[in-house]
């Protein structure tokens, strides 16, 4: 044991004191959020500016119908051709035709030089106002009350009740806040691992194509050294991790924003973090050293990375029904369930059943108790295996052999 | 007891038989030479006593004990390599707390080994920074550094220049004159001659030889001597040929050397030549 902390040690330090590390550590974060920022920002400046362009100007307007008021900002028309002349010579934005059968069908042509985007493309291009014009128009006979209420037929004061019937006081703005917080917890866990994994990948790879290994396994046997490679980049990610969340709850700080996150969401993203990690960790160092350099042990161990990033699949689901039969099935799988179940407990803590916790822990357990047999005997046969790339039938032969 | 034994020990990588029933054993103490030409089962017999691979029969010990991780032996393997990023003295300093050195002990033992292959100045260099040369003397040095009890060595010599390789060979030498037993393995046959007391010599898988150098050259030799002396010999009756002088089957060198010395001859050489490796090598190869 005492070999395998000294291989801890040596990777631990090795992988904090490289360049990409503390790169990736403390600036990553702010790279991506200021990516973020600066997309958000610019794709909204952009649709300001896109709709602005409409909006500001006059809306033009011609009436078959006949049951249209004039009102300022609005040019009426009385033919369709003088308010096409006055869109092309840009004095207004766009206009309205409103047919004879206006009452009976509703359909009213919209017309603009505004060209559709992604972004817009739902948005009509008109100035504030038309629906409530309309509505004046259509209800002109209507008392001023009955007009207020169709124009804004209720208020919705949501009442949420809880499993014992008490109301249970949901704040929606506070569920908008925790499913920001779990989609963070998602993004930090799933980096956090997969990170450590491909530090673990790589250091492998390095070693493998450096031809260390020889000289290394003199030394310790392929248990302890993974353990203790295990070990070492672990800790890494852990470091990386704590960073991580502690920018994260000092930018929430920074910003004013009361986001009660229960401690238990720390301690099991702790656990989920270290059950995931060693899980993928072995299972990318033993299918990995079965690669003849880094490209190929990449290929050989991207089959996890790939399950692993799968409940980015079903993010919309798990935030419509975070307790619902898929969330719940991705919680039961060994190679989703890190992620999932960190979802689910931080955006609805009172409602993920323990059992559930437990279960998936339990599963993720066993899981990595087997992933590490395997990929011990899957190491030990493929670290000094040079040149040539065992076939499907030799790998599973190894992999028998583990049980 | 012997520092090492192999007894019998095959191995075949599906139909290839790599080593076939090799034995032979290493006394303590010793420089011992494991010679073969490329390919011929040297390092899959090192792996085997390394326990890299395991034997499919026979028994190897390792000073007494099953192979395994050894504390007490140093291993230069054939397919070497440095972590390239790393610095020289925390790659050393890592291998030898491996080998279980303290972390103090290590320490000086790093600047003295390094010292000791002349590479101390490049103690904070990465690995990449160095020559090829260079990092083969670093990794010489990891092994040194735990002062093993037994050494196995792999084509030790491989990219070295000759200064280097004399470097390098005194501290072998060294090493065993103070105790330590070494296993040489080498396709360069006059490297190790010179070297080694014993040898064991592989081909095919097959060992072909097995003993101590000056008995398997006295077993090889021909019935030849080097002379230098002040007249012509060749039209002497003893005499078969001239350049390297073959005596004619069954006169002694003795007697042949006592007639020149009646005749007045005065001689500044006269040896009785032996086979080099390579040549018995050769010979013994060549029949089948």
């Amino acid at each position: 044991m005492r070999k395998a902390w000294i291989v801890a040690r040596h990777e631990f330090l090795t992988t904090v004191k490289r360049v990409w590390f503390v790169v990736a550590t403390f600036v990553l974060p702010f790279l991506f959020a200021g990516i973020g920022y600066g997309m958000h920002s610019v794709g909204q400046r952009a649709v300001e500016e896109s709709i602005a362009a409409v909006r500001d100007k006059p809306l033009g307007f011609v009436d078959h119908w006949g049951g249209l008021a004039e009102r300022p900002g609005f040019v009426k028309y009385a033919a369709e051709t003088d308010a096409r002349d006055a869109l092309l010579a840009k004095t207004i934005g766009s206009y309205l035709i409103v047919p004879g059968e206006y009452l009976q069908h509703g359909d009213v042509q919209v017309v603009t030089m505004r060209k559709p985007t992604l972004m817009t493309a739902a948005q009509p291009p008109l100035p504030p106002g038309v629906r409530d014009w309309l509505l004046d128009a259509v209800l002109k006979d209507v008392s001023a009350e009955r007009i207020r209420r169709a124009k804004s037929p209720f208020e919705p004061r949501m009442v949420f009740l809880d499993e014992s019937g008490s109301p249970s006081h949901e704040d929606p703005e506070e569920t908008a806040k925790r499913a920001m917080a779990a989609y963070g917890f998602f993004l930090l866990l799933f980096m956090s691992i997969f990170t450590s994994s491909a530090y673990l990948l790589q250091g492998m790879a390095e070693e493998k194509e450096n031809r260390v290994m020889e000289m290394v396994l003199s030394s310790i046997s392929p248990d302890q050294l993974m353990l203790g490679k295990l070990i070492g980049l672990g800790a890494a990610g852990l470091l990386q991790m704590g960073v991580w969340t502690s920018m994260s709850v000092a930018a929430v700080l920074l910003s004013a924003l009361t986001l009660a996150i229960a401690p238990t969401a720390f301690f099991l993203c702790f656990v989920y973090f270290l059950l995931g990690y060693i899980l993928f960790g072995s299972l990318m160092l033993g299918f990995g050293a079965l690669g003849t350099n880094l490209r190929e042990s990449q290929q050989m161990a991207s089959i996890w990375s790939f399950l692993g990033a799968s409940p980015a699949m079903i993010v919309i689901a798990l935030f419509e029904a975070p307790q619902g039969t898929v969330a719940r099935v991705f919680s039961y799988i060994p190679f989703t369930a890190p992620t999932t179940m960190m979802f689910r407990y931080v955006i609805d803590p009172k409602g993920t059943p323990v059992y559930d916790i437990v279960a998936s822990m339990l599963l993720l357990v066993g899981s990595t108790w087997f992933a590490l047999r395997v990929s011990a005997r899957l190491y030990r046969a493929g670290l000094l295996l040079y040149g040539k790339r065992p076939g499907i039938r030799e790998i599973w032969r190894w992999i028998a052999n583990a049980g | 007891m012997p520092a090492l034994e192999v007894r019998g020990v095959t191995k075949a990588y599906g139909t290839k038989v790599a080593v076939d029933s090799a034995s032979f054993s290493v006394n303590r103490g010793e420089i011992f030479g494991l010679l073969g030409p490329n390919g011929a089962g040297k390092s899959s017999l090192i792996r085997m006593v390394m326990d890299i691979l395991r034997p499919d029969s026979g028994e190897i010990r390792v000073l007494d004990a099953a192979p395994g991780v050894h504390e007490r032996v140093g291993y230069l393997p054939e397919e070497r390599g440095l972590y390239q990023r790393q610095r020289v003295g925390e790659v050393l300093q890592f291998l030898g707390e491996l080998k279980g050195l303290p972390r103090h002990v290590a320490e000086r033992r790093v600047d003295l080994y390094l010292d000791r292959v002349g590479l101390l100045e490049t103690k904070k260099k990465r690995m990449r920074e160095l020559s090829k040369g260079m990092q083969q003397k670093i990794q010489i040095a990891a092994v040194l550094l735990t002062e093993p009890e037994l050494m196995i060595l792999d084509e030790p010599f491989e990219g070295l220049d000759p200064v280097n390789r004399v470097l390098i060979t005194d501290l072998m030498k060294e090493f065993a004159g103070k105790g330590s037993t070494i296993v040489l393995s080498s396709h360069r046959m006059d490297q190790v001659e010179e070297m080694c007391r014993s040898v064991f010599l592989i081909h095919n898988g097959k060992g072909l030889l097995s003993g101590e150098v000056r008995e398997i050259k006295e077993r090889f030799a021909d019935n030849s001597v080097f002379l230098e002396c002040d007249r012509d010999v060749r039209q002497h009756p003893a005499v078969a040929r001239t350049v390297r002088i073959w005596l004619k089957e069954g006169e002694a060198p003795e007697k042949f050397l006592a007639g020149l010395l009646a005749d007045g001859a005065k001689i500044s050489r006269y040896e009785r030549a032996l086979p080099s490796m390579d040549e018995v090598f050769v010979r013994v190869v060549k029949p089948s």
